[in-house]
């Protein structure tokens, strides 16, 4: 390992003085950081070896662009094993040492099919490619904020439980393939992407999705489970293509196109609210499945649009009136068009199940 | 005359890519292209874009009269972070000229239309992000999951024809279009607006949407002699707020579904 203290050399007060680390280097002793850390290339972390940050400690990245795509290209590469441990009071700060720093400065913190899984605990991670980066690892990531990087959080075969996460005003801000993903407690707003999977599974509660403006949920080929959650304002709300879900107890409401679009997928909703979106509520395309217990309301054109040959059971639901020609108004199926399939509707509710303000159980969001 | 500024932009554009240092492919050759532009690009002639193109800030993009450019599909799987489409896309967050001309049309489509296969849409279409310049002119899309949107882009089209798109245009947040004959065919959605996104339509035709033609929402908008004829849902819009005269319906299932303004 070689290290430079630039600082001291410059002269600086020790306020200054930086660990810096330049060019291609690896650490193959345990190392303890604390202070300023300055990354310059690419540093990896050995397997079997653990790299320790302590609470207050910044680790900048300076800005390479080598091959002139716009993206920095300094990063920590890790294979050992990572404990990035801030406080409250003193987070640690992965960011840019540019002095006027733009998203994707600097490449990633990077888990590579790492011994241990890694533990990151009141981190700021900013104006990175993708703040957090995981191929064939484990990680537990709590009461962070990741923001302004293009990708905020990136994994592929890993598994990863986030708690108490901000992520906001990134271009991206979750995105996982072949990957296990819990969710408890997260604000996930003012990206351009909120998140997305594929081949996954994700388990969410408590989390807030708003104000995303492409979708806000979008799996592919994956399972969802949802509880106590809002999606609201994004540009889709829920998008579910070739998917699975169960979702309780979650407000999906405010976004400018669909609710939900189901396509080929499957869902499950109880005690949950679709509510106030654009152009429909449910636009359900060759899915199966149900909801249950829930409210429609107040959605653009239609509450739900069944665009394919299976029939939608909606039946013991709110329709925010008891008059079924007015529910029939609100839907459109085959009655409307030809070659749909039907959607059932009966037994509906006459009165909502629970506050259209809030669902079933009180959410509890971060 | 209104088209004067436009004229005079692209011909600034043409004349600064022949005077320019930029990468240009020779017009009999099939230039290949993917990732992002390192320096002021010209295409010509027959283009294949392999994979995402972004055009990055401090780039232009120019497409000179005729260019077909064939979009490789990529299966709707990809997780860039660079790149905002899961299919391929051409980003732009600088700027772009498209210079068509009524016999020379510029034209994007999918390889797979070639190959005669294609049922869905199976690129992500052209995506303005935060553009610094966006001018298009005789530009063809086709079958794009979202042909064209613009994010937070003022941008300018004459003769954009968008063909069997799922979504034709999206306007979203802050800018402004200026479209003059937009012609939208088939497709689920010809036209959506969100956010604070503002437009003028002078001349088009909406035809055939599977559902709605054009979603306005309480946009205040400047819309005259449109036509929507054949589509399932002719305008989404609040009639309270948005001048609806300038449009001509002929045979939509519905001709407009008033928004914002109480149940239908």
């Amino acid at each position: 390992m070689r290290f430079i203290l630039i600082a001291l050399l410059l002269g600086l007060p020790a306020s200054a003085l930086a660990l810096v680390y330049q060019g291609e280097q690896t650490l193959y002793e345990d190392t303890l950081w604390q202070g300023e850390v300055l990354i310059d290339g690419i540093l990896t972390v050995a397997p079997h070896v653990r790299l320790e940050i302590r609470p207050g400690t910044r680790v900048s990245f300076t800005r390479i662009d080598s091959d002139g795509d716009g993206i920095g290209e300094s990063e920590l590469y890790i294979q050992g094993i990572f404990s990035a441990r801030g406080t409250l009071d003193a987070p640690i700060v992965f960011g840019s040492a540019a002095r006027n720093p733009a998203p994707g400065d600097w490449g990633a913190i990077n888990m590579m099919a790492s011994t241990e899984d890694g533990l990151m605990e009141h981190c700021i991670v900013e104006y990175g490619y993708r703040g957090f980066h995981a191929h064939f690892a484990g990680a537990t990531i709590r009461s962070s904020l990741f923001r302004r990087n293009y990708q905020a959080l990136q994994f592929q075969d890993s598994r990863l439980r986030l708690e108490e996460l901000e992520i906001r005003d990134n271009h991206n801000a979750l995105q996982f393939r072949d990957s296990e993903v819990s969710i408890s407690g997260a604000l996930i707003q003012d990206n351009l992407w909120a998140v997305r999977a594929l081949y996954s599974s994700l388990e969410m509660e408590n989390v807030l999705l708003a104000g995303n403006r492409f979708n806000g949920l979008n799996l592919r080929e994956s399972f969802l489970l949802a509880r106590n959650s809002r999606i609201e304002n994004n540009r889709r709300g829920l998008y579910l293509q070739q998917s699975e879900a169960e979702i309780k107890g979650t407000l999906i409401r405010g976004n400018l196109e669909h609710g939900i679009l189901l396509e080929n997928s499957i869902i499950f909703s109880e005690l949950s609210s679709i509510s106030d979106n654009g152009r429909s509520g449910v636009k359900w395309i060759d899915s199966h499945g149900s909801f249950r217990q829930s409210v429609f309301e107040d959605n653009g054109e239609y509450a739900l649009f069944n665009d394919g040959p299976t029939k939608a059971d909606v039946r013991n639901n709110w329709w925010g009136t008891t008059v079924p020609e007015r529910i029939d108004a609100m839907i459109l199926d085959a009655a409307d068009r030809p070659g749909r399939a039907g959607v059932d509707y009966s037994s509906f509710l006459l009165e909502p199940p629970f506050s259209n303000t809030m669902t079933q159980t009180e959410t509890e969001l971060p | 005359m209104r088209l004067y500024p436009f004229i005079l932009i692209l011909a600034s554009a043409m004349l600064f890519a022949c005077s320019a240092p930029r990468t240009q492919n020779p017009p009999s050759a099939v230039l290949e292209v993917a990732g992002v532009l390192r320096e002021d690009t010209l295409w010509q002639g027959e283009v294949l874009m392999l994979d995402d193109v972004l055009v990055p800030r401090g780039r232009t993009l120019t497409i000179l009269p005729g260019t077909r450019i064939r979009v490789q599909s990529a299966g709707s799987t990809k997780l860039e972070p660079l790149f905002l489409s899961t299919a391929t896309e051409l980003l732009v967050r600088g700027e772009i000229y498209v210079a068509g001309t009524s016999e020379q049309p510029v034209r994007f489509s999918p390889v797979a239309e070639d190959e005669g296969s294609l049922e869905e849409p199976v690129w992500g279409g052209i995506i303005l992000d935060g553009a610094l310049s966006a001018h298009f002119q005789h530009l063809d899309l086709e079958k794009g999951e979202i042909c064209l949107q613009s994010l937070d882009t003022s941008m300018q089209a004459r003769h954009l024809r968008l063909f069997d798109c799922r979504y034709g245009l999206i306007l979203q947040g802050e800018g402004f279009a200026e479209l003059e004959d937009l012609q939208v065919e088939a497709g689920e959605v010809g036209l959506l607006l969100w956010e604070q996104a503002q437009m003028n339509l002078l001349g088009g035709r909406f035809t055939g949407q599977a559902e709605e033609a054009i979603h306005l929402g309480s946009h205040e908008v400047h819309i005259q002699n449109v036509l929507i004829r054949g589509t399932a849902l002719g305008v989404v819009a609040d009639p309270r707020k948005v001048d609806l005269s300038g449009l001509i319906f002929e045979d939509n299932g519905r001709n407009i579904y008033p928004r914002g303004a109480g149940a239908p």
